[in-house]
């Protein structure tokens, strides 16, 4: 017998996506999933954030890691609304691992909700989780190559970042194959490069989230690549 | 694993549309070519994430659609197996639309009470290859 189901098979996740969303944009709270490889300065573009933001927008953090408190210690240095998740042997985040994280933090006192996804190019890209936009990043260390091999993050960011460009004097890295690689995958997509060390780069990526309308005036719904 | 991941997903999803009293044979799925899902990467993951639940011994059956391309220049959109960026008007700059599609399609279950109905009303070559 054949049962016709014909339903995204991510489903169940994102029934609690959308609970989390409209949870986050009856707050006024502007949502960002940072989704980057293990090592390519996730944590350390967060930081440096909170520091330029203090005193313009308030912020909160959840942090996603297989194991450890180390992230959510160094970023509790700048904002004091941080939440770490421990997956275990997870490899991503999912809605649930957010919807528990929301009950941790005070709404009311956040504009920017920063989610910092596990460490991973790949799986979190298809997990909803309710955010307003997914952000891609890469490193010089990790190499030109990054953004054709991994297709689905390119095209469904709405921004992408090329991190630690303070190493491009003493790494090789094609820009140029780098940025024609993006452009073939997305061909409007944002990209910034930025070091959270040199500070090149960081002036354009705060004003772009806080050109970002706020979740509470937007007035087009949430683009939904499903 | 990516793959295993998606495994877990669908075993939720599936347990959901399963009709009671019926035992799961195989199940159909499709995959966008953005999802990255390997075949075989894709049946071990799900025989792996199914073992010891009720779902053990079920197949999944990987559909893979084609990317979908339009070009920048002139506008025309099409189907291909691979990703590329030349357009048959000559310009470069096709670049893929849509692609991350993850759908259950289909559920192929037994029902006991329909083999009972038919039991001595067929050979059981027939009934073998009707599975």
């Amino acid at each position: 017998m054949q049962v016709q189901v014909v339903e995204n098979v991510l489903k169940l996740n994102d029934e609690i996506a959308a609970i989390n969303r409209q949870t986050l944009r009856s707050a006024g709270v502007f949502t960002v999933d940072l989704i980057g490889a293990p090592g390519c300065g996730k944590t350390a573009l967060i930081e440096a954030t909170l520091q330029r933001l203090k005193g313009r927008l308030r912020c909160a953090v959840i942090v996603g890691d297989l194991a450890t408190q180390r992230d959510a210690d160094r970023m509790a240095r700048y904002c004091d609304q941080v939440v770490q998740i421990n997956t275990g042997k997870g490899c991503h985040l999912e809605a649930n691992h957010v919807r528990q994280a929301l009950s941790r933090i005070d709404l009311s006192r956040v504009d920017i909700l920063f989610i910092e996804n596990v460490g991973n190019l790949i799986c979190p890209v298809g997990f909803d989780l309710g955010q307003d936009v997914k952000v891609g990043m890469f490193a010089v260390s990790g190499g030109d190559d990054k953004a054709a091999k991994h297709p689905f993050l390119v095209c469904e960011s709405a921004v992408l970042l090329l991190s630690k460009t303070d190493l491009l004097p003493h790494i090789p890295f094609d820009l140029e194959l780098f940025e024609r690689d993006i452009r073939q995958l997305n061909p409007k997509v944002p990209l910034l490069r930025l070091s959270p060390v040199s500070g090149e780069g960081m002036d354009q990526w705060v004003q772009w989230l806080a050109d970002q309308p706020a979740a509470s005036s937007r007035t087009v719904p949430y683009p939904v690549s499903r | 694993m990516h793959e295993f991941c998606i495994a877990q997903s669908l075993i939720e999803l599936a347990k959901r549309h399963v009709p009671p009293g019926t035992m799961l044979r195989r199940l159909v799925i499709e995959a966008g070519p953005l999802q990255g899902i390997d075949p075989d990467a894709m049946s071990w993951a799900w025989q792996a994430a199914t073992d010891s639940t009720d779902l053990a011994g079920s197949k999944i059956e990987l559909v893979q659609l084609p990317w979908r391309l339009r070009c920048g220049a002139c506008g025309r959109e099409w189907t291909a197996p691979e990703l590329s960026a030349t357009c048959s008007c000559g310009a470069d700059e096709a670049h893929p639309v849509g692609g991350a599609d993850l759908l259950l399609r289909t559920l192929i279950v037994d029902d006991p009470s329909e083999e009972q109905s038919d039991a001595g009303s067929g050979c059981r070559e027939c009934a073998e290859a009707q599975r």
